[in-house]
């Protein structure tokens, strides 16, 4: 039901940081209350495990999107059906991140 | 502390990955490729300097070993430059400008040095070429999260670098 992950990649960033740790939670009852706003895991054939955010939700697949403009999210291989998703954020766990 | 005790498990047992896609092509970004070609533009000063006062000065080797040297320095001047500015414009986000106010002002400054080992033999401007590229290589390292060291470089002209305390 619960299972973490562990986030490599920079297009969630600033929140979300290469090294950042998020436990996901599977069941039912989180996936499909989706909404704009949540993080997601999901498979894509071509890309494997994705994290992105979601940004518009339907009720067979969500669009995502990435915190950058050069982000490979839905404007790149488009909405994620609904099997695919593998899970939602629950918990981010972040990298201590190393001000000046 | 959580995140430590996480980080340790996964040296363990590896948790599985979630890509967060950027930028499709490879996203390695390093500036040692820039700090090295900086580091050689002054060792063709060296070489150019040693060059004139040789018994050669006026003869055709001369002339050829000269220019050679020259082309090396003009290449290696712009390579430095390019992958600042690669680095720069492809990596460098706004977010890190926050955090890094100077840096605009470091790549500016160190493109411009970039130029006058182009246009001169000034072993002094090469100096502070390779000292503006290592500054650049702190911050790219302290947004990474990455610490760093100086050492000197094992080859002439065995200047000091910036590197990836890994």
């Amino acid at each position: 039901m619960f299972r973490i992950i562990r986030i490599s990649g920079e297009s969630l960033s600033p929140e979300y940081q290469e090294g950042d740790f998020a436990v996901v939670a599977a069941s039912p009852f989180f996936l499909s209350r989706l909404k704009a706003g949540d993080v997601i895991v999901g498979a894509h054939p071509d890309y494997g495990t994705l994290i992105k955010r979601v940004s518009q939700a339907l009720p067979g697949a969500v669009f995502v999107r990435g915190s950058r403009a050069e982000s490979v999210d839905s404007r790149t291989f488009g909405p994620i059906p609904r099997p695919a998703i593998t899970g939602k954020v629950v918990w981010h766990i972040r990298k201590a991140r190393r001000e000046r | 502390m959580f995140y430590k005790l996480l980080e340790t498990l996964d040296n363990k047992i590896r948790f599985e990955r979630a890509r967060a896609h950027c930028d499709i092509p490879c996203g390695i970004y390093d500036p040692i490729t820039a700090q090295i070609a900086a580091l050689t533009v002054v060792r063709m000063m060296d070489l150019m300097a040693g060059l004139e006062g040789g018994e050669d000065k006026g003869k055709t080797e001369y002339h050829n070993s000269m220019s050679r040297y020259i082309a090396v320095k003009e290449e290696h001047a712009e390579k430095a430059k390019h992958e600042l500015r690669v680095i720069w414009g492809d990596y460098i986000k706004p977010e890190h400008i926050e955090k890094h106010p100077e840096l605009h002002d470091l790549v500016f400054k160190a493109l411009k040095l970039g130029s006058k080992v182009r246009q001169t033999a000034d072993r002094q401007a090469g100096l502070d070429f390779v000292e503006a590229v290592n500054k650049f290589a702190e911050v790219f390292w302290a947004i990474k999260g990455v610490a760093t060291r100086r050492a000197k470089a094992p080859y002439a002209p065995n200047l000091e670098l910036v590197y990836p305390a890994l």
